[in-house]
């Protein structure tokens, strides 16, 4: 099966960039693959919704479930969605502004974690 | 050897036992004529009765005492010569001395000569010359009646011993030639039994040995039927046990059974392998063959007859061991039943162990060859797809006939595969060759295909990878055509690629058939570096799709041309895809029994109405197709990309949620029907059986999620199902608002 999460470390902080969509059939995998990625050094993980052709609740439970997790180690996410996108209706919808910055592209995400190192 | 004087001398004895009796009684006879006579001549002479019956009565004694039959031959012998002779004497005496009567002697001299025995005759001479001797002497009037002889007894004694004398020595002469006859006859005889015992014993001899002679041809035949007989059997394990069971029964037995040891070590048709000591389990498992008799194998009989259920006792039985290449594979067993009152013996046996060789031979073919059978079957069916992969707003059926050899594999095979991005892919091949070497390239055709299309590779791309592969590998007869689409069922675009196959055939919802031509290309494998193009198609909705190898459209009785002109029009008005795999199989002429093997894809476009009915099994792996199939009745519906992506998630929610609480193991339905026009109205329902306490449309986020973005949501939850209704009013709508 094709990878739905890239790692980018190019940047100042780590990108995840995700593409496909996620559904119940794939949320697990979706969870597992973007865990694994996460590691203990970086304050920040970003993760990039761009390619995201669909995603339900499942994959923003994903998302929610990651942003909890996270924290829990002294992390912090940043998730990014352009405006056209319709995830980011969903995520309005759900509230997702509350757990996680929601940036219009990965410039943007990298700016607000350079000022905000840690997010609270 | 005797000596020369004595061998001029007969024997004696030597009459054989019936004519001495027939001589005998003749002498007998004699006896008591004279016991009659006698008397009578005595009375004419003048003497008293008295004096006659007395003189007279020597002679009946003599008779009586001859016939006693408890005597012995010689005693009886004596008697009679004694009788004889006696009444000789009594005639002279009767007759006073007349010289006449003294003939009467010669005579019956003469007649006990007949007897050829030394001992009478003796007694009979013996008897004259005492007589004449005595009797003359003492009372010469007794004996002679002419005064010569009275005043010289001696002298006339002597004169008559002189006749007695010559007339038996030519007795004697003449019993001597008898004798000499007789012996000769008997020698003779004794030589031609001998000679005739000796040619029974020459023709026994010779009827043996064409009996033998006999008996090894009939066996050669049995055995030159058998071995004709199973290569007629055609590895039919059945049909051995009847031609052998026809071969055997009744020439050589009543009845005839094979046990065949099969692969798990069990004894088929079934003995129980637990059963201590069954004699036919003993063949097989010692190797030894058995020839039981009864008496003491009276247990070993019985045992048998319960095993095999003949009707009848069983008199005897042979048990051969069916010797395979390394190991006892059965046995045969022939019995006779006691009834018919025939055996078998160890003739028998020595055959049965070579028609058992033969057996043995065809039941090892047999065997080895359903096992390939079995093997090739089973490789062919891993060769091809089990499934076809669920697609909604597409219907596909798929068809493979092998061809007629029946053991080895074909080269056609097909796949179609569901790639992630929603897209189908579609393939139909036939590589060079058949058996083994066929099927291994099918299967790296396949998975190479499989993995090059869920890269993303365009089919031209694909099938050159795919032709590297070939190339690569050192083998001159590794070469495979290829036909590759990709085909978007959202956007009905099919991207076709042609290595070397025949063009897929297009039927149109308009009736129109047209093959779908992509650019030359040669066969995989043929040249490395071969280049292949993507040719792009757009299929409208209700269009038939048809893949197929050359097996369909080619025989030896079929053009190529014809047949696909054939085919072109036997596509036309068909209901769906299975119905168009049935009209174009029943269609094309398929050759005889060498036909080459077929394969048969068929894949219909179907046309989404303004009313979508679906009804698939709620599991995950469903929604991606389900939202690809919405997305692509939405967008023919007008909808915006915007409001696409909001009724997706929408009803996309609303179908995980089915999902979810579907029970693992029920089928579960979903069903999503839909009408489109100026609004869009969606219901999702679940069919089947709910978990007691987990209902649908409860998780939290989802059906705010469904409210917010739909205009209007309906649930009402069952039992027996439960439906979420929403509806979307497209056209002018508020931009989407960004945070």
């Amino acid at each position: 099966m094709r990878r739905l999460v890239t790692l980018d470390r190019s940047g100042t902080a780590p990108v995840a960039r995700v593409a496909g969509e996620i559904d119940l059939a794939n949320a697990t995998r979706f969870r597992q693959e973007l865990l694994a990625l996460a590691t203990d050094e970086d304050d920040w993980l970003v993760v990039d919704l761009t390619e995201v052709a669909y995603a339900d609740s499942s994959g923003i439970k994903v998302l929610f479930d990651l942003a909890r997790d996270l924290r829990r180690r002294s992390q912090s996410l940043a998730v990014t969605v352009p405006a056209s996108s319709p995830l980011r209706r969903l995520l309005k919808i759900t509230n997702f502004q509350e757990v996680a910055p929601i940036c219009d592209d990965v410039d943007t995400a990298v700016e607000l974690i350079a000022k905000r190192p840690v997010n609270d | 050897m005797r000596h020369s004087l004595f061998g001029l001398l007969p024997q004696g004895g030597t009459l054989p036992e019936e004519s001495w009796v027939r001589r005998h009684r003749g002498v007998v006879v004699l006896l008591w004529l004279h016991s009659a006579v006698i008397p009578i001549f005595a009375l004419t002479m003048g003497y008293s009765m008295v004096h006659s019956l007395a003189e007279s009565l020597v002679v009946p004694t003599a008779a009586v005492i001859a016939s006693l039959p408890g005597l012995a031959r010689r005693v009886r012998t004596v008697a009679a010569a004694l009788g004889l002779l006696s009444s000789s004497a009594v005639l002279v005496h009767l007759s006073g001395g007349l010289i006449e009567m003294h003939f009467h002697f010669f005579v019956m001299v003469v007649v006990v000569s007949l007897y050829q025995d030394w001992l009478p005759f003796l007694a009979a001479v013996g008897y004259v010359f005492v007589h004449h001797g005595i009797l003359g002497a003492l009372d010469p009037r007794s004996v002679f009646n002419h005064p010569a002889a009275i005043s010289h007894p001696w002298k006339w004694a002597a004169v008559h011993a002189l006749f007695i004398t010559g007339i038996s020595l030519a007795s004697l002469v003449n019993w001597r030639l008898n004798e000499a006859h007789l012996i000769q006859r008997r020698r003779a005889e004794a030589r031609l039994q001998e000679e005739s015992r000796i040619v029974e014993r020459l023709y026994a001899a010779e009827r043996r040995a064409r009996e033998q002679e006999a008996q090894a041809r009939q066996r050669l035949a049995i055995l030159a039927e058998a071995g004709r007989r199973l290569l007629s059997t055609s590895l039919d394990l059945d049909a051995v046990r009847n031609e052998i069971s026809e071969l055997v029964v009744p020439r050589l037995a009543d009845a005839c059974w094979i046990h065949l040891v099969d692969d798990g070590g069990s004894v088929q048709p079934g003995i129980d392998s637990e059963e201590p000591d069954h004699p036919i389990l003993r063949t097989i498992r010692s190797g030894r063959p058995q020839l039981l008799q009864p008496g003491n194998g009276d247990g070993d009989l019985a045992r048998l007859r319960a095993a095999i259920n003949p009707t009848e006792p069983l008199a005897n039985a042979v048990i051969v061991p069916l010797p395979g290449h390394d190991r006892v594979v059965g046995a045969m067993t022939l019995v006779m039943q006691r009834s018919s009152g025939r055996h078998l013996h160890q003739d028998d046996l020595d055959l049965a162990e070579m028609l058992a060789r033969r057996v043995a031979a065809a039941a090892e073919n047999a065997e080895e060859f359903a096992a390939q059978q079995a093997a090739a079957e089973m490789l062919q069916h891993s060769l091809l797809p089990d499934r076809l992969p669920l697609v909604p707003g597409m219907d596909m059926t798929a068809r493979y006939l092998p061809g007629g050899a029946g053991v080895d594999i074909g080269g056609d095979w097909y796949d179609v595969i569901a790639l992630p991005d929603g897209t189908v892919g579609l393939a139909m091949g036939d590589v060079v060759g058949k058996g083994i070497r066929a099927a291994s390239l099918m299967g790296q055709l396949r998975n190479g295909l499989r993995a090059y299309a869920r890269d993303g590779r365009q089919p031209a791309a694909a099938l050159e990878q795919l032709n590297e592969l070939l190339t690569d590998v050192d083998s001159p007869d590794h070469m495979a055509t290829l036909v590759f689409g990709v085909f978007d069922p959202c956007t009905g675009e099919l991207t076709l690629a042609n290595a070397g196959h025949l063009p897929p055939l297009l039927c149109r919802p308009d009736g129109t058939a047209e093959f779908l031509q992509c650019g030359p290309g040669l066969p995989l494998g043929a040249l490395p570096e071969s280049g292949y193009r993507n040719t792009t198609f757009t299929i409208a909705p209700g269009s038939t799709l048809l893949l197929y190898t050359d097996g369909l459209v080619e025989s030896r009785q079929l053009p190529l041309d014809d047949g696909l002109e054939r085919l072109r029009s036997s596509m036309v008005g068909q209901a769906d895809c299975s119905e168009v795999c049935d009209v174009v199989l029943d269609g094309l002429a398929l050759g005889g029994t060498n036909r080459d093997d077929t394969a048969l894809l068929a894949v219909r476009y179907l046309a989404l109405g303004n009313e979508l009915q679906l009804s698939l099994p709620a599991r995950p792996a469903t929604l991606k197709p389900l939202r690809n199939v919405l997305r692509r009745w939405l967008r023919e519906g007008g909808a915006s990309e915007e409001e696409i992506s909001d009724i997706l998630v929408a009803a996309g929610e609303a179908c995980a949620n089915v999902v979810r609480h579907a029970p693992a193991g029920d089928p579960a339905i979903l069903e999503v029907n839909g009408r489109r026009g100026g609004d869009i109205s969606i219901t999702v329902r679940n069919q089947g059986r709910w978990r007691n306490g987990s209902r649908p449309g409860d998780s939290g986020r989802g059906l705010a999620i469904i409210e917010e973005l739909m205009d209007e949501v309906n649930v009402t939850r069952g039992p027996p199902e439960t439906a979420v209704t929403m509806r979307y009013a497209l056209g002018d709508r508020e931009p989407v608002r960004s945070s």
